[in-house]
């Protein structure tokens, strides 16, 4: 009877650890549409490449951030704009472009999650220069200069819940992939333009449940542009932004493509600012378990090994649901690291 | 005082209540009753809700609006994108103008108001909700759709729903949504701006404010707002079905009524049940009680009673609402044209909300009752000294002019209702001063050698003093039902004296399209309605044709007339608007108006020269002659003059167009009077149920007296009366209390009816009819609730034990 159970217990083990779980939903597709294509070779130019790409059908600014009170207690929010460029018929009311931003506060035990929509163009959406400015209504990100730091963010995600953090950043702007050309699958159908700043030092406030903290920590910044990607082939993806507590700074990645195995690429980050690209063969990227939440099956534990930083991790979530409700419903949140090297980061999984 | 003593203290006062269980019963039916309206109320009521806003985005239902001050700066969409960055982003940029559209598939045109709401910012939301899935970007901006009710994609008859704007040629499926404006197409904004159309061509002409503000957001608002714009309250019958808007109030203040006819119906027991105990907690007095702890002992004894009668209330209220459902769905759907939801009522919040309310409104009432024993506990209670004939007055003069205050000053709908509520107090204090003086006159007038009347008056006087709570119940109950029946007659009335003039023609034609009249047959006049949605004033207005001779002259009622109106009229200078039209706008005749003429052949400025009821309907209207119109704003209906009969016509437009309908005037007018009379059946009903349990109270107090009349009964038993007699006698007691009670109630109730036609109706729906007081109604009233006394009487009477054990009795 035990022998039985034992094979039992050991088919249901096994059928959840070989049964790969990937994306299905497209999370941007637009398969209708047109935009400008990412192409090898073009240089990225800053502060010019900080702002707006309205011929790309798709376009992220992305705000995270890892963040402790005084007393240590972990937190963790984010921000991000997106641009979709929609081909529909010319308005006088607005441009062609779409934004929609996303706003996320976590504490252990608080969700807080709000997102919004508006139009381009209308005056209350949009990213500016000189001074850069990354806006939805009242969500503002505002530097003082073209510069994307020193800034401010502000956000009010409800009643409840808001945070208005000062940002500085004390390294340089990492260029991901090939100088900026940062392919996302194996026959480079699928590609995008990508850097991302990882040296930011956060410090300010936020109130969350009605409490008001005061927090400090790490931030990271990524922006990415794409037409490529805003098709129903490219089915979601799993990222990650590592902060090690020994200054140095890992992105990584699994893209998931229709009938294609995950394409693995990242980036190592010194705590200099070097960065060197790692192919698949530098590094292992895989999840150890998988966690129900709703009707989502989900990898919210993983292992990254690096072996030439001498880097074998375990990636775990810092509270289980970290799960964005909204219209496009995705998993980000607060990792923690442990094994070989500590520290904090940030998780992405989409298409799930 | 300890734990103990809290204990022990309850516990007797449990074994009291078992001992004499009729007075906590009926604070625990009174409880029980109240929990179970109410929460049917609520259930019922919010199953109509949710069956309007599953029908549509109840977003677009906006309660504020900012507008322009004057029509010379209207809101840019500088305005709109400057507030939302300030974080009001509950505020929706719209434009509506009106429109020439036609079918995608056909030529035929309209010009219809087209609403432009932009629509991406509604996507937002906060994370306590899980919106439904979207997964294509295009599917949900690029989606060229259009919100419009049935009535309205009816009227535009495009074989497949789908419309073009004429100007920039975009084109629309039409999707049908009660909760649309009326005679709108609603249409996302960056569809509408499309060249020609632009902000500068089209400005916005409203920024709606999607959720409520609250004091202090509004403030901030205000502060904001830039000096063209200013904030103001949408009136919202324009946009939300007033049937509906109308069954809801009329529920809730069913239920409020039963609430309050029960809480009244508490304190009264409360009051006889503590008189009974006097004598037992005196001796818990004796014995060491304090009397905070008997007082606390009280209300956890009356908190037991709450949190099981009220859970018993809330059980039965949601089996009610869920055996109704069929009922009501269908009622909705028939009557309203609108969904009603069965809901899955959330019972854990329902009794946590239920018990709340309970113990804060037994904590209320106890308040009296307890203040009352409490002094009967300290110090040997003494009669206090009736008041005299002249503070009796003057407290009657003070509580008419507090009617007459609340009244005059009422200048909103919430206004009215508390005008309500202070008529139907100072009523009870009304009954309270001069019931038991009105009874005395009465025994006064008798001679002194009917001994026995002279007993049951003097009796019911008595009576009247220790039952005042529950006989305030029952005035209510009957003031309600009073008002009730005579604003419900008076609009009947007004109704079918309105409808039979104005359908003056002996026949109605329903098309979709056209019919050539001169192909009708001999002594066939045909009158087609036109109709074309215009701005008065800034604001929507239906402009309708109406044919300045006889016989329909005669037929328009009006309730103000300039002189010369129908040559006014006739000649183009002159308007008639419907009631709604100028109270929405403060118009009054011989005022003038602007009218947006741009689709009409009328000057933009027009005189006043009529204002007509037109009751039940929730739109603004006016009427102009035929001239101003053109053949295309047909409104799809004829009036046909003729003194042919039906078949005859009907074989003619048989030919013409088959799927146009022909009725006669009178089944029209039959069947509008049936729609009326179902509208109220499910208020009656309440009203009924109101009644009978302020009857049923108020019989179950007066019989709890009168167990405590036992030795009277038994001395008169002993000085030969038999014992019929004495029954007779009590049911006189108790007839002459509820006959009393009518008397006090009419006035009331007729003053209340003005009040709900007046005021209520004036200010939640924009239309008042005149009151008509009609005896029958009075009267039917009077004996309904003399028919329900009666019909409980039998039941106490018949159980009078006129012979009692002594040795039995409380010694007090």
């Amino acid at each position: 009877m035990k022998k039985w159970l034992a094979v039992m217990v050991l088919l249901l083990v096994g059928c959840v650890d070989n049964t790969p779980i990937a994306p299905t939903q497209s999370l941007f597709a637009n398969n209708d549409s047109e935009g400008a294509a990412v192409t090898k070779g073009m240089a990225l130019q800053f502060p010019q490449d900080h702002g707006a790409h309205e011929a790309c059908q798709l376009e992220w600014w992305y705000l995270t951030f890892v963040l402790e009170d005084e007393n240590n207690t972990p937190y963790a929010a984010q921000f991000t704009l997106f641009r979709f460029l929609d081909s529909g018929d010319p308005s006088t009311w607005s441009s062609a472009q779409l934004y929609m931003a996303h706003g996320a506060l976590h504490s252990q035990d608080h969700h807080a999650f709000s997102e919004r929509f508006a139009r381009g163009e209308v005056g209350n959406a949009g990213v500016t220069m000189s001074p850069f400015s990354a806006f939805l209504d009242d969500w503002v990100w505002q530097s003082q200069s073209a510069e994307l730091f020193p800034s401010t963010l502000t956000m009010k995600l409800n009643n409840t819940a808001s945070l208005s953090l000062s940002m500085e950043s004390n390294g340089p702007l990492i260029r991901h992939g090939d100088s900026g050309y940062s392919v996302k699958s194996a026959d480079g159908r699928f590609r995008s333009y990508y850097y991302s700043q990882p040296f930011i030092r956060v410090t300010g406030e936020l109130t969350l449940n009605n409490k008001r903290l005061t927090v400090s920590g790490n931030g990271w910044f990524d922006h990415e542009w794409t037409s490529e990607l805003a098709n129903d082939s490219a089915l979601g993806w799993d990222w990650f932004s590592l902060h090690l507590d020994n200054g140095d700074k890992v992105m990584a990645f699994r893209m998931h493509v229709d009938d294609q195995p995950p394409h693995i690429t990242g980036t190592y980050i010194s705590k200099e600012g070097k960065s060197r690209t790692l192919p698949a063969s530098a590094f292992t990227l895989a999840p150890v378990s998988s966690t129900q939440l709703g009707d989502k099956t989900l990898p919210l534990h993983w292992r990254m090994t690096i072996p030439e930083e001498g880097i074998d991790i375990l990636l775990r979530p810092f509270k289980t649901d970290q799960l964005n409700r909204g219209r496009f419903t995705y998993y980000e949140g607060r990792i923690e690291i442990s094994g070989s090297h500590s520290g904090a980061g940030f998780m992405e999984l989409t298409g799930y | 005082m300890t734990a103990r003593t809290l204990w022990l203290s309850t516990q007797a006062l449990l074994a009291m209540a078992g001992k004499r269980p009729w007075e906590p019963l009926l604070v625990a039916l009174s409880i029980m009753l109240a929990a179970g309206g109410l929460t049917a109320v609520t259930l019922i009521n919010e199953g109509a809700l949710q069956g309007e806003l599953a029908q549509a985005d109840s977003r677009l239902s906006a309660t504020d609006t900012i507008v322009a001050v004057t029509d010379k700066a209207p809101p840019t969409q500088s305005d709109y994108a400057r507030l939302r960055r300030l974080g009001f982003t509950g505020i929706i940029a719209s434009a509506t103008h009106p429109m020439t559209v036609q079918c995608a598939s056909a030529n035929s045109k309209n010009t219809v108001f087209v609403t432009a709401v932009d629509s991406i910012p509604l996507l937002g939301h906060e994370t306590s909700k899980t919106p439904s899935p979207v997964n294509n970007t295009a599917a949900t901006f690029g989606a060229a759709l259009a919100q419009a009710t049935p009535a309205t994609i009816a009227k535009l008859n495009c074989p497949d729903n789908r419309v073009t704007l004429v100007d920039t040629t975009s084109t629309f499926q039409l999707h049908a949504t009660s909760a649309a404006p009326k005679n709108r197409i609603v249409i996302d904004i960056a569809a509408f701006y499309r060249a020609p159309v632009t902000p500068e061509t089209h400005p916005l002409t409203a920024l709606l404010l999607t959720s409520a503000l609250t004091s202090f957001e509004r403030n901030r608002l205000e502060q904001q707002l830039p000096a063209h714009l200013k904030l103001q309250t949408t009136q919202q019958s324009t946009d939300v079905g007033t049937l509906s808007a109308s069954f809801r109030l009329n529920l809730w203040a069913m239920g409020m009524l039963m609430a309050v006819v029960c809480a009244f119906v508490i304190v009264n027991a409360l009051h006889l049940m503590y008189r009974a105990r006097l004598a037992n907690l005196i001796r818990l007095r004796q014995l060491g009680v304090g009397l905070s702890a008997l007082s606390l002992a009280l209300m956890t004894e009356m908190l037991i009673y709450g949190a099981v009668a009220s859970t018993a209330g809330v059980l039965g209220g949601a089996w009610l609402t869920r055996e109704l459902t069929p009922t009501l769905a269908v009622t909705f759907s028939s009557l309203f044209n609108l969904n009603y939801s069965s809901l899955d009522p959330q019972l854990w919040s329902l009794l946590a909300t239920s018990n709340l309310i309970t113990f804060g409104g037994i904590l209320l009432t106890m308040a009296a009752p307890l203040w009352r024993l409490r002094s009967q506990l300290q110090i040997k209670p003494a009669d206090s000294a009736p008041l005299s004939l002249a503070a009796k007055l003057l407290i009657t003069l003070a509580i008419v002019l507090a009617c007459m205050l609340a009244i005059y000053v009422t200048a909103t709908q919430t206004q009215a209702l508390i005008a309500v509520v202070i008529i139907l107090l100072g009523g009870c204090g009304v009954v309270l001063l001069w019931l038991p003086p009105l009874l005395y006159s009465l025994r006064k007038l008798l001679p002194a050698s009917l001994a026995l009347t002279q007993w049951s008056i003097a009796s019911a006087c008595q009576l009247s003093g220790r039952t005042r709570l529950a006989v305030c119940a029952f005035f209510i109950a009957l003031t309600a039902n009073t008002g009730m029946n005579v604003m419900v007659d008076s609009f009947r009335l007004a109704t079918e004296s309105w409808i039979s003039q104005r359908l003056t023609a002996s026949y109605y034609i329903y098309s979709g399209d056209t019919i050539d009249a001169m192909s009708a047959p001999d002594d066939v006049q045909l009158f087609p309605g036109r109709q074309q949605d215009t701005m008065v004033n800034g604001q929507p207005v239906s402009a309708r044709v109406y044919y300045p001779r006889s016989p329909f002259t005669d037929a328009l009622q009006f309730d103000v007339l300039a002189d010369n109106a129908w040559q006014r009229y006739e000649s183009g200078t002159g308007v008639f608007i419907n009631q709604q039209l100028a109270f929405r706008q403060s118009l009054q005749v011989e005022d003038a108006l602007t009218l947006d003429n741009s689709n009409l052949n009328a000057p933009s400025s027009l005189t006043v020269v009529g204002i007509y009821p037109d009751y039940g309907n929730p739109d603004s209207q006016l009427f102009l002659p035929p001239a101003a119109f053109t053949p295309q704003q047909f409104a799809n209906v004829y009036a046909v003059l003729s003194t042919q009969s039906l078949p005859v016509i009907r074989d003619w437009l048989s030919q013409q167009a088959p799927d146009a309908q022909i009725y006669a005037r009178d089944a029209l007018i039959t069947g509008s009077m049936e729609t009326f009379d179902n509208t109220f059946i499910v208020t009656d009903a309440l009203n009924l149920a109101t009644l009978l349990v302020a009857g049923i109270s108020f019989l179950l107090s007066v019989s709890l007296v009168v167990l405590d009349m036992r030795q009277s009964l038994s001395l008169l038993r002993s000085l030969g009366v038999k014992t019929p007699k004495l029954k007779f006698s009590l049911a006189c007691q108790y007839l002459l209390l509820c006959a009393g009670t009518v008397v006090l109630a009419l006035p009331f109730g007729v003053l209340l009816a003005w009040v709900f036609v007046n005021q209520v109706n004036r200010f939640a729906f924009s239309w008042v009819y005149p009151l008509q007081i009609n005896p029958e109604v009075l009267l039917g009233s009077a004996l309904a609730s003399m028919f329900v006394v009666s019909l409980f009487l039998l039941i106490p009477i018949g159980k009078v034990q006129a012979r009692l054990d002594l040795r039995n009795e409380v010694a007090l």
